[in-house]
């Protein structure tokens, strides 16, 4: 760890600078605003602290933010999973690629609807949607993850350890193809948060996503745009949770690669 | 393998396993509705849905349902990469532009696109441009992300070479550093195409705005229930059609740039 220096605490303020820039703006525009469609970010910060602190923290936030967790962790297993097995077992390959290209070109919103109509608004159907949407990228990066690793490696895999396929799979491959699974998992977590919200949005009465549209349909203008922050909030979070996630398996990938070679 | 199928010629055999894959997905999906796994009462056959494909194409509704969500979602990825492009490259290019930005690049990039749908109507109403301002929203980031790593991957021998050779600043950035970025910019383009479908779909459920999404919804409240699943059908189809053509310019700008490492979708 290196102590910051007089240049690195510039860079960072400059950037914070631009975000304080930005906020005056908005604020500067919603106190010119007449029209009461765009409130200044003063009183959209106030409403925020007010909805936070009030029961939809417990009724509405926390339960949205578990079901897009739930989702994700679900579907981004069975993506790996499937994904290790389309990958490793080539000869699938020519069998699968056209059904799968045509499913995973369904947009998942479009699912929703018609989970809304078999299962109702339910919280299993809410996760399952999510699950899938964080499924396909998850998918689609770890198959191209394992086809993309060096033979080379499993050649030499084969040599020195004289190892079974599933030693291999587990040892070699996997964490050869941990970076773009990484990839995958990163566009399904994004994927997992416009499921949360659409899911919430469609037929539902509950969660945070329920909460922003139902505040323009009775054009209450500040608590919207206060529903919008706290979304922007929980995708802050739930990104910084997956960096720091990222992180902690990446420096172990690189411990790996000093290992293997 | 058996033999019999490695002596047919390769491009035959793949059509032909491709058809037996789907063939498959259809008799799977036929297979849940026979044993109950998907309630007949509700899901309709494989037929039916043809058939509704059949006459709303015939009736217009499904075209022009087609039409205003390609027609959006082309804006949408126009207006994103006509900011997102650009925007990417002067902060690839600029370390100061970069650290200037990326605290509020950050901040707002996790915000999912469609959370803005009630902030997109009360601004836009429930037309098309409601459509391209989210799916500009949600498209810019990657376009941006990925021009930005595309600059900053340039081989810096590249730029020292035409440097070398007396090239001006801004020669170096028109002839070296912005053809290098392509790749990357496509893959970019490629990951936002499929999610500009994503969230014009969404948007369209939501608001009712005129597309796919909304002729789903409008068809489900009036209990056709093929016309629901004929516009599941299109989606995906539009989405393979988008997707074919995405992945082929990347295979064909590949061949002089090496594979960028960016993720699929």
């Amino acid at each position: 760890m290196k102590a910051p220096t007089f240049r690195s605490v510039t860079h960072r303020s400059v950037g914070w600078i631009f975000v304080l820039v930005l906020m005056g703006l908005w604020e500067i525009a919603g106190r010119r605003d007449a029209s009461g469609l765009f409130p200044p970010l003063s009183e959209v910060l106030t409403e925020t602290l007010e909805v936070l602190r009030s029961d939809a923290l417990t009724n509405d936030i926390l339960p949205s933010v578990a079901r897009a967790l739930a989702g994700f962790v679900l579907g981004s297993a069975a993506g790996i999973a499937l994904g290790v097995v389309l990958g490793w077992w080539r000869a699938l390959e020519p069998w699968t690629t056209a059904p799968l290209e045509f499913l995973r070109a369904v947009p998942v919103p479009a699912l929703v609807p018609l989970a809304v109509a078999l299962y109702g608004s339910t919280d299993p159907m809410k996760v399952g949607i999510i699950a899938l949407g964080a499924f396909w990228p998850v998918l689609l990066n770890t198959v191209d993850g394992i086809r993309r690793v060096d033979p080379g490696y499993i050649e030499s895999a084969r040599v020195y350890t004289s190892g079974s396929s599933f030693s291999i799979l587990r040892r070699v491959v996997l964490p050869a193809a941990t970076p773009q699974i990484t990839t995958g998992l990163r566009i399904g977590l994004a994927i997992s948060l416009i499921l949360m919200v659409v899911s919430e949005m469609f037929g539902a009465s509950s969660g945070l996503g329920y909460l922003v549209l139902q505040s323009q349909r009775l054009y209450a203008m500040t608590s919207m745009y206060a529903g919008v922050v706290i979304l922007a909030l929980v995708g802050l979070l739930l990104t910084a949770l997956f960096s720091a996630v990222e992180k902690r398996a990446m420096s172990w990938f690189d411990g790996m690669k000093g290992r293997t070679s | 393998m058996p033999s019999l199928l490695t002596d047919i010629p390769r491009p035959v055999r793949r059509t032909l396993q491709a058809c037996a894959g789907l063939a498959t997905l259809v008799l799977l999906f036929e297979g849940m509705r026979a044993v109950g796994l998907l309630p007949t009462t509700s899901v309709p056959s494989t037929g039916e849905i043809l058939g509704a494909l059949r006459t709303s194409v015939v009736d217009g509704d499904m075209v022009s349902a087609i039409g205003y969500t390609v027609l959006a979602w082309l804006l949408g990825l126009l207006v994103a990469t006509a900011i997102g492009i650009p925007s990417g490259i002067a902060v690839g290019l600029s370390r100061w532009a970069d650290r200037a930005t990326r605290s509020a690049v950050e901040i707002l990039r996790p915000v999912p696109a469609v959370a803005l749908v009630p902030v997109a109507i009360v601004l836009f109403g429930i037309e098309v441009p409601m459509q391209v301002f989210l799916i500009a929203i949600a498209c810019v980031w990657p376009l941006l992300l990925g021009a930005r790593g595309g600059v900053r991957a340039v081989d810096p021998l590249q730029v020292d070479t035409a440097r070398s050779f007396g090239l001006g600043q801004l020669a170096i950035i028109r002839r070296v550093v912005l053809p290098a970025t392509v790749p990357a910019m496509v893959t970019a383009l490629r990951l936002s195409a499929s999610l500009g479908v994503v969230v014009a779909v969404g948007a369209q459920l939501i608001s009712g705005s005129p597309g796919l999404g909304s002729l789903l919804v409008s068809s489900q409240n009036a209990g056709k229930n093929d016309v629901v699943w004929a516009c599941l059908l299109v989606t995906g189809a539009l989405g393979v059609v988008i997707n074919l053509l995405l992945a082929s310019a990347e295979r064909g700008i590949a061949g002089w740039q090496a594979l960028s490492t960016e993720g699929r979708r």
